[in-house]
C-alpha cells in the first residue's frame, strides 16, 4: 500500500493556528500567574 | 468520514484553542487592571494612613494644645472664681456698710431737720429777745436821761443849797459884825429904823454872748453883754428871753464892767439858751 502524499490543507492551518492560540493562551496564563508569584 | 470527524474535530479544536486564548488574555487583562487598581488603591490606601497618620498627629497636638488650653482655662475660670468670690464678699461687705451709711445718713438728716426747726425757733426767740433788748435799752437811756437830768437838777439844787448856806453865814457873820458895830455905837439893834430904801431896779436888756457848762457840768453859765456900768450885781436875778418867749432865769456870780457871767436856775428853766437870746432885769 503506499502512502499517498497530502498537501497541507486548510485543516492544516487551522490546526497550527489553534496551536497557536493555545501557546498565545498559555503564555497570557503563566504571565498572569507570574503577578502572583508563581514560578515555574 | 474519519475525515469528516477530523475536521469537525479540528474546527472545534480550533474554536476552544481561541477560546482558550481569549479566556487566557481576558484573564491576564482583568488581572493587569485589578492589578493596577489594587495598586492604586494600595497607595490610596498609604496616603489615607498618611493622612490618617498626620491626622492623628494633628488631632493629638490639638489634643495636647486643648488641654493645655483647657488645663490654662481650667486655672484661669479657678483664679475667677476665686476673685468672683472675692468680689461677692467685698460687695456684700459694701452693701452692709452702705445699708449702714444710709442709715446713719438718714438718722443725721433726721437731726438735721430736728436742728433746723430749733434754729429757727431760736433765731425767733434771738430776734424777740433782740426786739426786747433794743426796747429796754431804749426805756434804759431815756431813764438815763432823765437820771441824769435829775442828778443834774440834785446837784444845782445841792449847789444852790451850798450857796444859800454860804449866804446865809455871810449874812448872819455880816449882822453879826453889825450888831457889834451897833453895841460900838450905843444902837439897840432890835430898835426899828429907817434905812435906806434898796435901789429900784432899772430896766436893762442886753444879749447872751454865749453859754457853757461849769466845771462840774452841773450847771450852765450864762454870759451877757451887760455888768457893772449897767448897774448889774452878783446875785441879781436876770430873765432870758428869745422873742416873745421865756426860756429862764439867771443869777449873776461874777459881774465885770460891761459883761456878767451868770448861772442859769434850773427851776426856772422853760427852753435852750443860746448865744443871741435877749436877757433883761425886769421883764
Amino acid at each position: 500500500m503506499s502512502q499517498r502524499s497530502s498537501d497541507p490543507g486548510i485543516y492544516d492551518g487551522l490546526m497550527f493556528v489553534s496551536l497557536g492560540a493555545v501557546i498565545v493562551g498559555i503564555v497570557f496564563l503563566c504571565l498572569a500567574l507570574n503577578n502572583y508569584g508563581w514560578t515555574s | 468520514m474519519n475525515n469528516v470527524v477530523g475536521k469537525i474535530l479540528i474546527v472545534l479544536q480550533l474554536v476552544f484553542s481561541l477560546l482558550f486564548m481569549c479566556f487566557a488574555g481576558a484573564v491576564y487583562t482583568f488581572q493587569q487592571s485589578w492589578r493596577t487598581k489594587a495598586v492604586t488603591a494600595q497607595q490610596n490606601v498609604a496616603q489615607r494612613d498618611a493622612t490618617i497618620n498626620d491626622l492623628k498627629e494633628q488631632h493629638t497636638q490639638e489634643l495636647q494644645t486643648r488641654s493645655d488650653a483647657e488645663l490654662a482655662l481650667k486655672t484661669r475660670a479657678d483664679a475667677a472664681e476665686a476673685k468672683l468670690k472675692a468680689l461677692t464678699e467685698a460687695v456684700a461687705t459694701r452693701d452692709g456698710e452702705l445699708a449702714q451709711v444710709q442709715q446713719q445718713r438718714d438718722k443725721f438728716q433726721a437731726d438735721l431737720l430736728v436742728a433746723q426747726a430749733e434754729a429757727q425757733s431760736r433765731v425767733a426767740e434771738a430776734v424777740a429777745l433782740r426786739e426786747e433788748i433794743k426796747k429796754q435799752r431804749d426805756v434804759g437811756a431815756t431813764q438815763i436821761a432823765e437820771i441824769r437830768t435829775l442828778e443834774d437838777r440834785n446837784v444845782e439844787l445841792n449847789k444852790q443849797v451850798a450857796l444859800l448856806k454860804e449866804g446865809e453865814l455871810a449874812y448872819e457873820n455880816r449882822i453879826t459884825n453889825l450888831e457889834k458895830i451897833l453895841r460900838a455905837n450905843d444902837i439897840d439893834s432890835k430898835q426899828v429904823i429907817a434905812g435906806l430904801v434898796p435901789d429900784e431896779i432899772t430896766p436893762v436888756s442886753g444879749k447872751v454872748l454865749g453859754t457853757r457848762p461849769n466845771s462840774s457840768r452841773s450847771a450852765e453859765l450864762v454870759q451877757i453883754s451887760i455888768g457893772s456900768d449897767d448897774k448889774v450885781r452878783e446875785n441879781m436875778e436876770l430873765f432870758v428871753y428869745r422873742e416873745n418867749k421865756y426860756l429862764a432865769q439867771i443869777r449873776i456870780t461874777d459881774v465885770s464892767a460891761d459883761s456878767a457871767v451868770g448861772v442859769v436856775v434850773e427851776r426856772s428853766r422853760n427852753g435852750v439858751i443860746e448865744r443871741g437870746d435877749n436877757v433883761t432885769t425886769k421883764l
